[in-house]
């Protein structure tokens, strides 16, 4: 049995629920040669029940009303029912909001293991309104880890949207220095040192106690019982291996569906980069009406 | 200047910012959520910091006094239109089922018993079913799905909640029946589906997604292993009007057995120009994925519910399209694309040089085709995977597979490259083709040049740039070229008017799949370009219910 703790509460993986999925059993390379027999053969009975029971069946709100008996009359409206409003309007304003392309993170990162953590992950760690009130801990067993990396994922993207991320990383890192005592945290950028040329990394030498290195990861894998994370990474030409409690996986930014598509129905092209000029400025597009309002 | 009226779209810190702005020059400020609240710090991405502002705050008091800003969480803009800075919006939002004034709800999280991904907080815990957004807002929500992620994913929407608790059960029967309520080819679908909803399954976050594919072409399975019959129904009385299907691949017949269920059962006439139904199913998909005999159970599930197939019947030549228009009360183009793209290179059209998609469907049909020797496979979809596989089946000593990008960047599903490259398939990545070398008249080789990843492209993947100097020539005595697949839109005259996207296909209002002209539908490949089965099933399905309006005047 083994069991997912989150927030004191638990979820249980039964003996008979498989966690690993069902594998599809095949005919051999051998067997499918100068034929055109069917390759996949089937899952057997059992394999297919044990499967499907891995379902966790999702449906959010069961309708139990366990919150509805807790609270005070009224208090949960299961019947409320959804709203539309038809506006009329002059401008639009448009924001970038802050969402990452997960999905193209490639393997070699170890994004799939407990203690390899996203950028947005750490923001919302470190904020006091988050899950554990401003505390950076390392998910696979609470701790408070000493050695940290952060990671660059992406390639070449524009440079005012590798910069920006960047710096976000590099708050995130200044933050948590400050917050653990005795931390080492490692930042590992192949854009390092194009960042400390560019106007944007002009602070960057006020910077105390973050390693900066100019380098690639080559792998990020878990090692030993503590799940610890070794990454192994290339720098000024040699190949080095560190082993981390936690890594921060800096990931790209991207606009949200919602502004892509609003700005689609305004007729304004948009990235990511165009909501990056002067903090807090409102900017007019080419279409009357249609401003788009940059990051702070 | 007069009062205006303000839109700003993202309850984040830049968001409440100018709202507050934007009110505080006197206009009525809209500001649109997805979240079922706004706010929450954010660490600065424009300045490196310093002592004492590391988190920027919103301001969210001021944003709860100021009574010239209406604050919509839970709410998307679904439309947008206008020009000249007037504009007609309409903003969904999302109940949240709790009345936040009237109780403090803390109790309410401590009781729920749902532990979902918690997407508030970037997947870090789990939440409950009922919970707030941001502390410092509130935004209490009560949070309940349509449909799980997985049936929202699926093009065709499939309840596969229902259907994989059923398998669980042992219910396999009523398991099936589940499915057939939307898709008609469980058989089929189940084994060459690349299973969209299996990126998207919850349990994925635990350890691995469910294998929601396989389920599904096992209980399918049972069915036929078993010998039993499945039950058909459709309604008793029928309506008169006689609907017309060009096509009978994944979308015509799907559109078929929807109009059968609808009530136009034995008024549904489908035109297939192959001898044999079934389209991509039966001659994109090789035999040793999808048998033709598992095919054929599907198919005839559907013809049994009073679908006449014509095979061998191509619009254009042995019936006018006029003919098909005049006889019929709604005509269907579900005609899937099945012309090869052009490589653009010099030669293409030598002796020897085949479209992938041509040799696929002489191979399903059992036309003879070539065999003998080396051949080349230009490109990285699930076609190229196809040709290269099935050109080691019958019999090429050596298969080469060129494509030119790297293998990361390839479009076909993993795991049908890695069984390619498990059976013996040669892959060159970072290669393009240049010309078709040829000696008198038949092909003989590619010359090919070398490329190197650079910037990424609009489609965000790095572009291939060529390496000077390095062209060389491979050695081959058939070249397939399986770059993509566009319709052969041919069958309709100019003056109809069609009007045609970008890969010849029919333009749709994408609601509905109409064309532009009346009483004509488009679905499939035919209308959305080349795409996996599932969606041209989906594209069927919701044909069939347009036309049904359209036949009705439910419109």
């Amino acid at each position: 049995m083994y069991i997912y703790e989150k927030k004191g509460r638990y979820i249980i993986g039964f003996q008979d629920i498989p966690s690993a999925r069902a594998e599809m059993p095949e005919i051999s390379v051998k067997e499918r040669q100068g034929n055109f027999k069917e390759v996949e053969t089937g899952f057997p009975e059992d394999v297919a029940v044990a499967e499907a029971k891995r379902c966790l069946s999702c449906r959010r709100c069961l309708g139990c009303a366990l919150c509805w008996a807790e609270c005070k009359p009224e208090a949960i409206d299961f019947e409320m029912p959804d709203e539309d409003f038809d506006l009329t309007i002059d401008k639009v304003v448009l924001t970038s909001g802050m969402q990452r392309k997960i999905a193209p993170i490639a393997g070699n990162y170890g994004n799939k293991h407990m203690n390899v953590v996203t950028d947005l992950q750490v923001e919302r760690m470190l904020a006091d309104t988050g899950p554990s009130n401003g505390l950076i801990y390392r998910p696979q067993d609470g701790e408070i880890p000493k050695k940290i990396a952060f990671v660059q994922t992406f390639g070449s993207v524009d440079d005012k949207i590798r910069d920006a991320t960047l710096i976000f990383g590099i708050n995130e890192a200044i933050i948590a220095q400050k917050k653990i005592d005795g931390a080492e945290i490692s930042f590992i950028s192949p854009d390092m040192d194009a960042l400390k040329t560019s106007a944007a990394g002009s602070d960057l030498d006020k910077v105390s106690g973050v390693n900066f290195v100019n380098g690639t990861v080559v792998e990020a894998a878990e090692a030993g019982e503590n799940k610890d994370i070794e990454v192994k990474y290339e720098a000024n030409g040699s190949e080095k291996i560190e082993t981390f409690d936690l890594v921060v996986l800096l990931t790209q930014p991207q606009l949200p569906p919602s502004i892509e598509d609003a700005a689609k129905m305004v007729g304004v092209e948009v990235n990511y980069a165009s909501f990056l000029g002067k903090p807090g400025e409102l900017v007019e597009t080419d279409k009357p009406g249609a401003v788009l309002a940059q990051n702070v | 200047m007069a009062e205006q009226k303000v839109l700003v779209m993202g309850g984040g810190v830049a968001g409440i910012k100018a709202a507050l702005e934007e009110a505080a020059a006197g206009n009525k400020v809209y500001l649109t959520e997805h979240f079922p609240g706004i706010g929450g710090e954010r660490i600065p991405q424009d300045r490196i910091i310093t002592d004492g502002d590391a988190f920027a705050v919103p301001d969210l008091a001021a944003i709860k006094e100021n009574d010239n800003i209406e604050v919509l969480t839970n709410g998307d803009v679904q439309a947008l239109v206008g020009e000249n800075g007037q504009y007609k919006v309409k903003v969904h939002c999302r109940t949240p089922r709790v009345h936040t004034e009237k109780d403090n709800l803390v109790n309410a999280i401590r009781v729920c018993p749902i532990h979902m991904y918690d997407d508030y907080n970037e997947g870090l815990e789990w939440r409950t079913a009922v919970d707030f957004f941001n502390s410092a807002w509130g935004g209490y929500n009560l949070y309940k799905e349509d449909m799980p992620v997985c049936q929202r994913t699926c093009p065709i929407n499939l309840d596969i909640r229902t259907y994989v608790g059923q398998i669980a059960d042992g219910k396999y029967a009523e398991s099936l029946a589940t499915i057939r309520k939307k898709l008609p080819f469980p058989l089929s679908i189940g084994r060459v589906c690349p299973h969209p909803c299996e990126g998207e399954c919850n349990r994925g976050y635990m350890d691995e997604p469910i294998s929601i594919c396989f389920l599904k072409r096992y209980v399918a399975d049972v069915e036929i292993n078993s010998n039993v019959e499945p039950k058909i129904q459709v309604p008793d009385e029928t309506y008169p009007e006689k609907i017309a299907i060009i096509g009978g691949g994944p979308s015509g017949l799907t559109c078929a057995y929807h109009l059968a269920l609808l009530g136009y059962s034995n008024n549904i006439t489908v035109f297939e120009a192959l001898p044999e139904p079934g389209g991509m199913f039966r001659v994109g998909i090789p035999e040793y994925r999808l048998p033709k005999a598992i095919l054929a159970k599907d198919i005839e599930f559907i013809t049994k519910h009073g679908v006449e197939i014509k095979c061998g019947v191509r619009i254009g030549k042995d019936i006018t399209f006029d003919d098909i228009k005049s006889d019929y009360d709604a005509v269907l183009l579900a005609i899937g694309a099945h012309k090869g793209m052009s490589m653009r290179v010099k030669n293409e059209e030598a002796e020897g040089c085949f479209e992938g998609v041509k040799y696929l469907r002489d191979a399903g049909l059992g036309n003879e085709i070539p065999n003998k020797g080396t051949c080349i496979v230009v490109g990285g979809g699930n076609v190229a995977m196809d040709v290269a596989r099935t050109s080691l089946r019958v019999g090429f000593d050596q298969v080469n597979l060129l494509y030119r990008r790297t293998r990361k960047e390839m479009p076909a599903s993993p795991w049908e490259v890695d069984a390619a490259e498990e059976e013996g398939v040669a892959f060159h990545f970072l290669v393009a083709p240049q010309e078709v070398v040829v000696k008198d008249g038949k092909a003989v080789g590619m010359k090919c040049l070398k490329m190197e990843l650079g910037e990424p492209d609009a489609s965000g993947r790095r572009k291939p740039v060529p390496i000077e100097g390095s062209e060389f020539v491979m050695d081959s005595d058939t070249v397939f070229a399986a770059i993509g697949q566009v319709t052969d839109n041919s069958l309709v005259d100019e003056k109809f008017g069609f009007k045609f996207g970008r890969k010849l296909n029919f333009e749709v209002n994408p609601r509905t799949f109409e064309t532009n002209v009346e009483g004509v539908f488009a679905s499939g490949d035919a209308a959305t370009g080349a795409n996996i089965a599932v969606r041209a099933c989906a594209g069927g399905k919701t044909a069939a219910e347009s036309i049904h309006k359209y036949l009705r005047g439910m419109k």
